[in-house]
Parts: C-alpha cells; structure tokens; sequence
C-alpha cells in the first residue's frame, strides 16, 4: 500500500508520517509534500492508494486538489478548520481528522483505511471461487 | 378573544345588577322591564365604547369622546328597548329618567372601561421595556463572547498546539519554547483585552510573539519587519485591534503562498490622526475583500464603537504584489 501526506506546515507533516509508520508499519510513504501544487502532481504520477490532505495549502486548497486523485485513491483530510466537513463529504474521504489529532483517532482511521483495503481482495476471491465452481463440473461420487 | 368574553360577562352581570337594583327601588315597572332596558343600554354603550374609545390614544382625549358618545349610546339603547318591550307612549313622558339613570351608571362602567384599558397598556409596556433590556443584555453577552473568540482564534490554537504535539518527541526543546510563546500570547490576550492603558508598543511586542509563533510552523516562508518610530509606540492605542489584520495576512495572503513572504508593518502620525498599515506579500484579495469572517468583523465593530464614523479600515490590493490593511484612528 503506497501513500502520501500534504501538509504545509513541515513538523505537522514530518510527525504523521512517524506516527503512521508505528500504526501502520506496512504502509509506504512514497512523499511528503508541502504545497496544493506539489501535491497534485505526486498524485497523478505516482498514483498512491491513500492521501493524506491538509486543506489550507498554499497552491491549490486540499479539497480541489483531492479532485485529481484516482478513483481507486483513497483521501483523508487532516485540517485544524472543521468548517469543510461537507465539501469533504462530497469529495467522499474516507476520513477527517482535526489537528491536533489524537493517537487514538489516528488509530481508529488507519483502522478504517485497513479496513478497505482488505474488503477489496476477499470479494474478488469470492467473485474468482463462483467463476470456477460453475466452469470445473462436479464430481460423481461412487 | 378571552377579552371579549370577558367584556360580554361583565356587560351583562353589571346590567343585571342595576336591573336588580332599580327593581327594588321602584318595582312599578317589573323585574324583566328593567332588565331589558339596562342590557339594551349596558350593550349599546359597551358596543360604541369598544368600537369608538379603543381606537384612540390615551388621554384626555378619550374622556372628551366619551361625553359624546355616551348619550348616543344611551338614545340608541333606549330605542331598541321601547322595541323589544313594545312599550311606547308609555314610557315617552318619563324618557328623562332612563337617560339620566343611564347616563350615571354609564359613566361609572366607562371609566372603569377606560381605566382598565389604561392597565392593561402600562402592564404591555413594562412587559415590553424588560423584554427589550433582556434582548440588549443578551446582544451585549454575545458581543462580548464573539470578541472573546476572535481573540483567541481558535484555529490558531488549534494548529500551535498540533505543532506542539507533533515536536515533544522529536525536538523537545523547540516544543517546549513553542509552549512557552503560547502561554505568553495567551496571557496578554485574555488579560490585555480589559485593559484601557495599552500602548501601540505594548501591541507591536504581543503581535511580535504571535509571529514568532507562527515563524516557528512556517519556517522560512514567514518573514516581518515594524517600522514605527518610539514615540508613535508610546501613544494609547485599543488593545487587539492589529492582531486580526496581521492574522488575516499570514492565513489568507501568505499561508497560501508558495514560498512564503513578508509582512511589513508601518506607522505614521497624519493630520487627521494615527494611520497603520500592514502591508504583506502573499496572493492578494480575489475580489471578496472581506475574508477572514469573524475577527475583521469584531475589529470594524469596535472601530466604530471607539471612532464612530472616524475610525476606518480599508484594504487594497498592492501593485505588485500582496495586500495593505489600513486602519486609521482619530487623534
């Protein structure tokens, strides 16, 4: 799982990369970056799985920015400003966390996060069993 | 609605009752007779009263009106009495006595009317004068907290202690002088805002803090200079009324700037009194000049409160780049 994190302010953003890697070890974090520009460009090349999106950037705000990520790219907002709750909603992030964020908040959205990404793979597993059951005829027993 | 019922109750008891009383006194004419001649003219009174007096201001006025229409009311009740009773010629020669009856005990219920009424308006308007200090107390309470939370500017709280939290185990040091800035901002913030003895210095060194706490988040991107001579610093200036403007610059001008830039604040004794300007480098008003909501809000509001029309606060777009707030205080 690829990720990257957006956050203009340096130490906020150096802190949640720490803190996802002792929550999540299995995570990579491809980029850090500190600007609405700089962020719109990792996400179009380096396609990440999750984004981790402050939304007061200079460049470009979070919220457009979380326009360009793929559809299969899954954002969080990470902001001290609770007004764009609903912009969010419409963006559909996975997640908002308010600054400063809790260790147990971070938890319970990486919960989340793992949550997803697991509930992929078992229904294409489920989707590949039906597929083979109706192709291989079933044995007779003698 | 329960006015009017009430009106029509006491109308008909208090008729009945001068029915009752004339019975006794001359039982010539019959307990029903009286009774229908006092409701006819008790109800013709109490109707041309209600229609009539209600309708005019309180004073003397009233009273005047009252001398008319009472012996209308009383002719009128009269008339539908003889009617209904199909007395006619008989009752012609003592008409004196029903008018005269009628009028004394008409006089009597209208007043009473007309005082009552007279209650009733005094009890609505202190109703009306304590509602109207409970609103304005409220709107002085919620002016206050207003004030109280574009001063402490909660999302820069928020942000300063998330950056507090995210340095204790990496750069303790640093974390724990990003504290101490804190609580010293804090302290003149919520203490200095009652004060009426600040200086323009004293706000310059608070404002000097604020952004020696944001230089702290920003890095390099947040640079400044305060170019005022001393002895514009030790003029009376109102406590929290730069701190929003510069705010605003670093949150909307430069915040939002790649690369950061520079705030410059200036003051200058003019003719028409003290001007001050901050002047930052950042993206530039996009045409909605008021941005930042709340804290430009309270600073206008309390411009005028202090200043009425003198006191201003204008914003424009620099030439080349940025922004320049410009607030201008009366001698």
């Amino acid at each position: 799982m690829k990720a990257i994190i957006a956050d203009d302010e340096m130490h906020l953003a150096e802190d949640l990369r720490r803190r996802l890697n002792k929550l999540w070890p299995e995570l990579q974090i491809i980029s850090v970056v500190h600007d609405g520009v700089a962020v719109t460009a990792a996400l179009i090349e380096m396609k990440p799985d999750i984004a981790f999106l402050d939304i007061c950037m200079p460049g470009q705000s979070g919220l457009n920015v979380a326009c360009s990520a793929t559809g299969d790219c899954r954002v969080v907002f990470v902001t001290a400003y609770d007004d764009h709750a609903v912009q969010a909603f419409e963006q559909a992030a996975v997640d908002y966390l308010l600054k400063p964020v809790s260790d147990e908040r971070l938890a319970r959205c990486v919960e989340r996060l793992q949550q997803r990404s697991k509930a992929e793979p078992d229904a294409l597993l489920a989707r590949l069993h039906k597929l083979l059951a109706a192709a291989v005829p079933p044995e007779k027993s003698e | 609605m329960k006015k009017i019922w009430f009106g029509f109750l006491a109308t008909f008891a208090y008729c009945t009752a001068i029915a009752g009383l004339l019975t006794l006194l001359s039982p010539k004419e019959g307990f029903w007779h009286e009774f229908i001649f006092a409701q006819c003219i008790g109800f013709s009174i109490s109707l041309i009263n209600s229609l009539a007096l209600s309708r005019m201001p309180p004073g003397k006025l009233r009273y005047v009106a009252l001398s008319v229409t009472l012996p209308i009311s009383i002719v009128v009740g009269v008339a539908v009495a003889i009617r209904l009773t199909g007395s006619g010629d008989e009752v012609y020669p003592s008409a004196l006595q029903p008018l005269l009856i009628g009028l004394f005990f008409g006089i009597i219920a209208s007043i009473t009317f007309i005082l009552f009424e007279r209650i009733g308006q005094l009890n609505l308007e202190v109703k009306q004068r304590q509602l109207s200090q409970i609103e304005s107390a409220k709107r002085e309470m919620e002016a206050q907290l207003k004030m109280l939370q574009a001063q402490i500017e909660p999302h820069f709280l928020f942000n300063t202690l998330a950056n507090v939290s995210s340095l204790i185990d990496n750069d303790p040091l640093l974390s724990k002088k990003l504290l101490e800035r804190l609580n010293d901002w804090l302290r003149v913030a919520l203490t200095r805002a009652r004060s009426d003895r600040t200086t323009l210095g004293d706000e310059l060194d608070m404002l000097d803090n604020y952004l020696q706490i944001l230089k702290i988040r920003f890095g390099e991107r947040l640079r400044w200079t305060m170019d005022v001579p001393e002895d514009v610093r030790g003029l009376v200036f109102p406590p929290m009324l730069l701190q929003p403007l510069v705010g605003n610059a670093v949150r909307h001008g430069i915040g939002l700037k790649i690369g950061g830039g520079k705030i410059v604040i200036r003051a200058v004794i003019k003719k028409t009194g003290l001007c001050i300007e901050v002047n930052d480098s950042g993206v530039g008003l996009s045409g909605d000049v008021d941005v930042g909501g709340t804290g430009l809000a309270n600073v206008r509001a309390r411009l005028a409160t202090l200043f009425g029309e003198a006191g201003k606060l204008t914003f424009e777009n620099n030439t080349k780049v940025g922004v320049t707030a410009t607030l201008e205080l009366p001698r």
